[in-house]
C-alpha cells in the first residue's frame, strides 16, 4: 500500500524521490487524477520551503509549490500587466489555481498549459535538486522526459519580465475551459521600428513553438512594413484533433490569433487579450 | 491511514485509504452540504475551503489536508443564524434546486473576505469555478450584490 512521506527539506524530499516508485506531490490536481495506486511512497512537498516568489538581480525566481493563484497575485503587484501574471491568472477555474502549482505544471506540460507560452517567450528555466541536478532550458527539459526521473524541481527562473509589451490570448469557449491553444507575444518598439519581438504558439502537436521566422522578419521591422507581411503564413503551425475543433480549423484561427496578438503589441491595440 | 481534521471549527479523527480524496473522507464522516458533482474539478460542487483558500475538494487527497482548517458551508450559518450571504440567497431566488448553492456560497465567501466591495465583473471572476445548470447566474451575482452591500454598511 502507497506510504505518505512528509520531508521538510530540499535534502530530505530529493533523497526520498531518489527511491524506486516514489513520485513528488506538491499539492496540485493531476496527480489525482491519474492515481497513486502504482507508487509506493508519495513525497508530499507541503513542508519543504518552496512556496515563495523573489526577485534577485533582475530574475525572477517562482517557488515550485506557488500556486497559479498565489504567483498571479503576487507578480500582479511586483510587475502588472506581465505575461506571466495574465496567464497564470486567467488559468482554468478559481479553486484550481488555488491548487495547481508551478512545480507540477512545469513536469507535467500539459497540452493546455498556461505556463508553458510564457516560459518560452520568456526564456524561463527549471531548476532541479535531486538526480538532475541543475538549471535547465524549456527546450531539452520537454525533449528528454528522462531529466525528470528521481528529480525535484525546486524553482523557476525569469529574466525580468516587465521590460516587455506583453500580450496573452488562451483560446477557449468560456472562461474555465481548457484552451485549446495560447499565444504568448513579448514585444519592444523604439520610434517607429520593432526593436525585439518574441512569440509562441502553445497547444500544437509540438506543444510549444517559438515561430522564429515570424520573429526574424519582424525584427528592425519598420512598424509601417508590418501589415505587408503574411503573418498568418509564418504562424501555421500543426494541431491534432481536440473537443474545440479539427486539426484545420485550430490551425488556421491560431494563425489569425497570432497576427491579432502580433499587431496588439505592437500597435498597442485593445481587444485581444 | 488517520489523521486530524479541523472541520468548521471542530476537532475530528478520521482514518481513511491513502489515495482518498478530501470529498469522500468529508461526505463519509457525514459534511453530505459538501456535494458530490463531476469528481474532475469542473463543475464546483465539492467546495471548501481549505486554510482559508477555496479548493475543489475532489482535487485535494485527504491526506495533504491533515492538520488544515477545513470550513464547508455548514461553518458559516446555521438555519437559525444564517450568514447574511445565504439569507442573500434566500431573498433573491438565487436558490432553485440547491445543488451548487453550497459552493456558490463558499466561493463568495472568500470573495468577500478579500474584497468585501467587488464589481460585477470580480465576482463573475470568483465564482468562475462553480457551475449551476437550472437558474443562470443573474440571481446569484445579486445575491452576492446585496450580501456585499449588507455586510459592508453592518461594519
Ligand atoms: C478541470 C481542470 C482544468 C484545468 N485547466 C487548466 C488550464 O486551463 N490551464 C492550465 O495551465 N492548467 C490547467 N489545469 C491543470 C493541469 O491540468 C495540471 O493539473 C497542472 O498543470 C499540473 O500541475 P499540478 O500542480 O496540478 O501537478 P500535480 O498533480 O501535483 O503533479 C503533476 C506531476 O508533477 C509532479 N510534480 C509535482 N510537483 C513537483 C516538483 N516540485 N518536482 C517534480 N515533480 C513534481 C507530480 O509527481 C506529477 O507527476 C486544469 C486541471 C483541471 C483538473
Amino acid at each position: 500500500m502507497v506510504q505518505w512521506y512528509f520531508p521538510e527539506t530540499i535534502d530530505e524530499a530529493a533523497a526520498l524521490l531518489g527511491r524506486e516508485r516514489f513520485v513528488p506531490h506538491g499539492g496540485g490536481t493531476n496527480l489525482v487524477k491519474s492515481g497513486i495506486g502504482s507508487f509506493a511512497g508519495v513525497v508530499d512537498l507541503s513542508r519543504v520551503p518552496l512556496n515563495y516568489l523573489k526577485t534577485d538581480r533582475g530574475v525572477l525566481e517562482i517557488g515550485a509549490n506557488q500556486t497559479f493563484a498565489s504567483a498571479a497575485d503576487n507578480l500582479s503587484n511586483l510587475y502588472p500587466g506581465c505575461i506571466l501574471a495574465a496567464a497564470l491568472g486567467a488559468a482554468a477555474s478559481t479553486p484550481l489555481r488555488n491548487r495547481i502549482t508551478m512545480g507540477g505544471s512545469a513536469s507535467l506540460f500539459p497540452l493546455w498549459s498556461d505556463l508553458i507560452g510564457p516560459m518560452a517567450v520568456l526564456e524561463g528555466k527549471i531548476r532541479t535538486e535531486g538526480q538532475n541536478a541543475g538549471t535547465h532550458d524549456l527546450a531539452p527539459w520537454l525533449a528528454d522526459r528522462s531529466l525528470q526521473k528521481g528529480t525535484l524541481i525546486t524553482s523557476l527562473l525569469f529574466p525580468d519580465p516587465s521590460d516587455w509589451i506583453s500580450v496573452y490570448h488562451r483560446e477557449v469557449r468560456v472562461g474555465f475551459d481548457y484552451p485549446a491553444f495560447t499565444v504568448s507575444v513579448l514585444a519592444r518598439t523604439n520610434g517607429s521600428r520593432v526593436e525585439r519581438i518574441r512569440v509562441a504558439l502553445s497547444g500544437g502537436t509540438d506543444r510549444v513553438v517559438r515561430l522564429a521566422e515570424l520573429e526574424e522578419a519582424l525584427k528592425g521591422a519598420d512598424l509601417a512594413k508590418v501589415s505587408s507581411l503574411d503573418i498568418r503564413k509564418m504562424a501555421a503551425v500543426r494541431f491534432g484533433r481536440k473537443p474545440a475543433g479539427s486539426p484545420e480549423y485550430l490551425s488556421e484561427i491560431a494563425a489569425v490569433q497570432v497576427e491579432r496578438c502580433v499587431k496588439s503589441a505592437l500597435f498597442r491595440e485593445e481587444g485581444t487579450r | 491511514m488517520n489523521g486530524t481534521f479541523f472541520i468548521n471549527g471542530r476537532k475530528e479523527e478520521w482514518s481513511f485509504a491513502p489515495d482518498a480524496v478530501l470529498l469522500d473522507v468529508l461526505r463519509e464522516h457525514g459534511c453530505t452540504e459538501v456535494h458530490r458533482g463531476c469528481g474532475e474539478g469542473v463543475c464546483g460542487t465539492c467546495a471548501v475551503v481549505l486554510d482559508g483558500s477555496l479548493v475543489n475538494s475532489c482535487q485535494v487527497f485527504a491526506a495533504s489536508a491533515r492538520e488544515k482548517e477545513i470550513l464547508t458551508v455548514a461553518g458559516i450559518g446555521s438555519i437559525h443564524a444564517p450568514h447574511p450571504l445565504q439569507t442573500a440567497f434566500v431573498e433573491t431566488g438565487a436558490v432553485q434546486c440547491g445543488f451548487c448553492t453550497p459552493a456558490m456560497i463558499l466561493a463568495a465567501y472568500c470573495l468577500l473576505k478579500k474584497t468585501p466591495n467587488p464589481t460585477d465583473d470580480e465576482i463573475r471572476r470568483a465564482l468562475d469555478g462553480n457551475l449551476c445548470r437550472c437558474t443562470g447566474y443573474v440571481k446569484i451575482i445579486e445575491a452576492v450584490r446585496l450580501a456585499a452591500r449588507r455586510m459592508s454598511s453592518y461594519e
